[in-house]
C-alpha cells in the first residue's frame, strides 16, 4: 500500500530524449494504467519505476520517499513481464516461492506460502509441475504468484497480458482486475491496448513521445480527451474527425462543414461565448464518437441529437449492430470515418444518408495545435489539461 | 505422361543416392582402416605381425602387446608401463577440465548477464588469448613457471592448460548466457536474488548443454597435448602422450608394434570415452551455444 508520485522524470538513450519531464501521481490503491503507442516511452518510464533504468533526472516518490537511487530490491516492489520471466529450470512453487528464498525463509514456510498463493490463482494442482508443461495463461498466473508471494507496496505490469490469445486476455483482464479488488494495492500497469486501459485503470495517463497527453479517470479520458492524439487513440473504432468552419451567432456557434462530395451541412453547437468570438470564422476539427453518430432509424434522445446528411460507402453488419463506413472531409487524409447504425438499418451504400449526430458528446480541436478547445459533454467546465481558452460558462 | 516423369525422375535419384552412399561408406572405411589396423596388429603375436599381412584378422588373440604396454613399456631406462603416465594425464586434464570450466562459466556469466562498464572490452582481450598460437607462449610460460618454482612439475603443466582454457571456456559460456532472457535477470534483482544464488540456481542449471561441451573441449584438448607436456614436464611428470612418443621411440632392437599400436589405443581410450558418453550433448551444446550467440 502506497502512494507513487513521478516528479518531472527524464531520461535519455544517447541523443534520444525518451522521458521528457513527466509528472504522474498516483493514490494509495490506485490502478493507473500507462498507455500509448509503442515508443511512446511506458515500458522505460516503467522499468525507472522499478529501477531497472535510472533516470536521467527527476524524483521517482514512493509514499513520498524518492527511490531514484535505490537498487530494485529495496524499493519493495514486484514486477509482472511480458514475457513471464519464469526460471525455467525451478517448479511451479520454487518460482513462487523464490524471492522468499533470498530472503532467507525456511522451506517449509517458503512452500506454505506458494500454496496459499497458488490457491488464490487457481495453481494448486501445477505446483510441482516446471513452466514448460504450463499453458500461456497458467505462466501467467505463475508469474502474478511470484509478485502477489512478495506483498509488495507497488505491483508493476509490463504488457503482462500481450502474449496470451484474445480469448485469454479477457479473461486475465478480469482476474488481475479482481485482483487488485481483493487486495487493494497500488498498481502500475503498461499497455498499449487502449481497451485494456479503459477497462482496467482507475486512472490513465496517455504518454506519446515521451510526453504526458492527459491523465484522468477511464471516463475522463474517454469523454473528454485532451487532444486530438487521445481522442483518436483511446477507443475502438476510434473517434470520427471532421473539419469546418465556425461561425459565432446566438446562444453559441454553427459548424458549416463541406462533406468530401462537394455539398455541405451544418451543426449548432452550445459553445461558450468568448471560444465563439475567438474562432469566429475560423477553422476547426470536431470529433464524434462512433456510437454518437447514428442512423435515422436508431432511437435517439430529445434534443441533443441533430441531423446531417452524410455519403455512405460501406455498410459492414456484425449482428447486434452494423457498422457504417463513411469518408472524412480532413484535408489530405484518405481518413475513414465509421458509424453505429442500428441492425436493421434502411441506409444504402453509395447514396447520401441521414446521421443523427449527437451533439452533446462532440469535442471541438483547434486544427492547428489539435488542442482541445471545447468539450459538449463537460458543458459548463474547462478541459480538464487543456487549454484556458476554453474557460468562461456553457451555454 | 505424369506417371512416366515421375518414374524417370525416381530412377536417377535412387541411383545419385547409391552413389552417394557408395562415396560415404567409402570415405568411412578409408577413415576407419588405421583404427582397424591399430586393434588388430595389438592382438596379433610379434611373428605373426612380421610374418606380414597388415590387413588380415588374427589367426590367434594374443594380449602380450596390451599387458606388455600396461605394465611394462620403457620409458628411457625405466620400465614401469603406462599406468603412472595415465594417472599423471588423468590428474592433469582433470584439473585443468573442472578448473576452467567452473572459472568460464562464472565469467561467461558476468560478461554477458551483468554487464559492466568495459567489460566488452575485457571481453574482447580475452578473446584474443585464444587467437595467440601456443608455440607464442612457450617460452614466456616455461621461464614464468621456473621463476614460481613450477618448472618441469605437473603443476605447473596444469596450470598451463588452465590459463589457456579459459578464453575458450569464457567465450562458450558466454554466448550461451548472451541468449538467455534479459527478463530473467531483471525479475531476479527486483526480487532480491542475488548475482550469486542466481548464477547458482538458475543459469548453472540452466546450463549443462554448454557445460558439456566445456568439459569435451577442454577434456580431449589437453589429453591430446604433446607442445606443453613435453616441454614442461619430466620423467616423472610426463603425460601418456610424452610417454607413448618414448615407448616408440626409445624402443631398442626389433620393432614391437603389438606393444606400440596397444599402448596408442590405452592412451586414446578415455577421450573416446568421454566423447561417447558426452557426445550427444557436445552437439546440440554446439548448437545452443556457439552457433546461435
Amino acid at each position: 500500500m502506497a502512494t507513487l508520485e513521478i516528479v518531472n522524470v527524464r531520461k535519455s538513450f544517447g541523443s534520444v530524449e525518451v522521458l521528457k519531464g513527466i509528472d504522474i501521481a498516483a493514490e494509495d490503491g490506485e490502478f493507473l494504467v500507462l498507455v500509448g503507442p509503442s515508443g511512446c516511452g511506458k515500458s522505460t518510464l516503467l522499468n525507472a519505476i522499478a529501477g531497472l533504468q535510472a533516470n536521467d533526472s527527476g524524483e521517482i516518490r514512493i509514499d513520498g520517499r524518492d527511490v531514484s537511487g535505490l537498487h530494485p530490491k529495496d524499493r519493495d516492489i514486484a514486477m509482472v513481464f511480458q514475457t513471464y520471466a519464469l526460471y525455467p529450470n525451478l517448479s511451479v512453487w520454487e518460482n513462487i516461492a523464490f524471492p522468499l528464498e533470498a530472503r532467507g525463509v525456511s522451506k517449509a514456510d517458503r512452500r506454505a506460502e506458494a500454496e496459499r498463493v497458488a490457491e488464490l490463482l487457481h495453481l494448486t494442482d501445477y505446483l510441482d509441475r516446471k513452466p514448460r508443461q504450463l499453458s500461456g495463461g497458467q505462466r501467467q498466473r505463475v508469474a502474478m504468484g511470484r509478485a502477489l508471494v512478495r506483498d509488495p507496496q507497488i505491483f508493476l505490469f509490463d504488457e503482462p497480458l500481450s502474449n496470451l490469445d484474445a480469448k485469454l486476455r479477457v479473461v486475465m483482464r478480469t482476474e488481475i482486475k479482481k485482483l487488485h479488488r481483493t487486495l487493494g494495492t497500488t498498481m502500475v500497469y503498461v499497455t498499449h491496448d487502449q481497451i485494456e486501459a479503459m477497462t482496467l485503470a482507475t486512472k490513465i495517463v496517455v504518454l506519446r513521445g515521451g510526453e504526458v497527453q492527459q491523465v484522468g479517470a477511464p471516463d475522463d479520458v474517454y469523454n473528454l480527451p485532451a487532444n486530438m492524439f487521445v481522442a483518436g487513440f483511446m477507443g475502438s473504432p476510434s473517434m470520427n474527425f471532421m473539419e469546418g468552419v465556425l461561425a459565432a451567432d446566438a446562444g453559441g456557434a454553427t459548424l458549416g462543414i463541406t462533406r468530401p462530395d462537394g455539398g455541405s451541412v451544418s451543426l449548432h453547437l452550445p459553445v461558450p461565448d468568448a471560444l465563439a468570438a475567438r474562432y469566429d470564422g475560423k477553422r476547426v476539427v470536431i470529433g464524434v464518437r462512433p456510437e454518437a453518430m447514428v442512423d435515422a432509424e436508431s432511437e435517439t434522445r430529445d434534443g441533443t441529437y441533430q441531423q446531417i446528411e452524410w455519403p455512405l460507402e460501406i455498410l459492414e453488419p456484425t449482428g447486434a449492430d452494423t457498422i457504417a463506413v463513411l469518408q472524412s472531409n480532413l484535408t489530405g487524409g484518405e481518413e475513414e470515418m465509421v458509424a453505429r447504425f442500428s441492425a436493421r438499418t434502411s441506409a444504402r451504400p453509395g447514396t447520401v444518408v441521414p446521421l443523427n449526430v449527437d451533439t452533446r458528446a462532440v469535442v471541438l480541436f483547434d486544427p492547428d495545435s489539435e488542442e482541445a478547445i471545447f468539450h459538449a459533454a463537460a458543458s459548463g467546465s474547462a478541459p480538464p489539461v487543456a487549454l484556458a481558452v476554453a474557460n468562461g460558462s456553457g451555454a | 505422361m505424369n506417371d512416366i516423369v515421375l518414374g524417370q525422375r525416381s530412377l536417377t535419384d535412387r541411383l545419385l543416392r547409391v552413389a552417394l552412399y557408395g562415396v560415404l561408406i567409402g570415405f568411412m572405411l578409408f577413415y576407419l582402416a588405421p583404427l582397424y589396423v591399430m586393434v588388430v596388429t595389438s592382438v596379433k603375436s610379434l611373428e605373426e605381425i612380421l610374418a606380414g599381412g597388415l590387413m588380415n584378422l588374427p589367426k590367434k588373440l594374443d594380449f602380450y602387446g596390451w599387458s606388455e604396454a600396461w605394465n611394462n613399456a620403457c620409458v628411457g631406462t625405466e620400465c614401469r608401463g603406462m599406468a603412472p603416465f595415465m594417472w599423471n594425464s588423468l590428474i592433469a586434464s582433470t584439473a585443468a577440465t573442472i578448473i576452467p570450466t567452473a572459472i568460464g562459466a562464472l565469467n561467461g556469466y558476468a560478461l554477458s548477464l551483468w554487464r559492466f562498464k568495459g567489460s566488452e572490452l575485457f571481453f574482447g582481450l580475452l578473446l584474443f588469448g585464444a587467437f595467440i598460437p601456443f608455440q607464442i607462449v612457450l617460452l614466456p610460460m616455461a621461464s614464468f613457471l621456473g621463476w614460481i618454482g613450477w618448472s618441469s612439475s605437473l603443476v605447473g603443466l596444469t596450470f598451463t592448460y588452465i590459463v589457456y582454457g579459459l578464453p575458450f571456456t569464457t567465450l562458450y559460456f558466454r554466448n550461451f548466457f548472451v541468449s538467455f532472457p534479459m527478463d530473467l535477470v531483471n525479475a531476479a534483482k527486483i526480487d532480491g536474488i542475488g548475482y550469486f544464488r542466481f548464477f547458482w540456481r538458475v543459469a548453472l542449471p540452466s546450463s549443462v548443454p554448454i557445460m558439456i561441451v566445456s568439459i569435451i573441449w577442454q577434456f580431449t584438448n589437453t589429453w591430446n597435448d604433446f607442445l606443453f607436456a613435453s616441454t614442461m614436464t619430466k620423467l616423472e611428470s610426463a603425460t601418456v602422450m610424452v610417454a607413448l612418443n618414448n615407448f616408440v621411440e626409445v624402443a631398442n632392437g626389433v620393432k614391437r608394434y603389438n606393444v606400440d599400436m596397444a599402448a596408442a589405443i590405452i592412451a586414446g581410450l578415455p577421450t573416446l570415452a568421454v566423447y561417447l558418453v558426452a557426445g550427444r550433448y557436445f552437439l546440440r551444446g554446439l548448437m545452443a551455444g556457439a552457433v546461435k550467440g
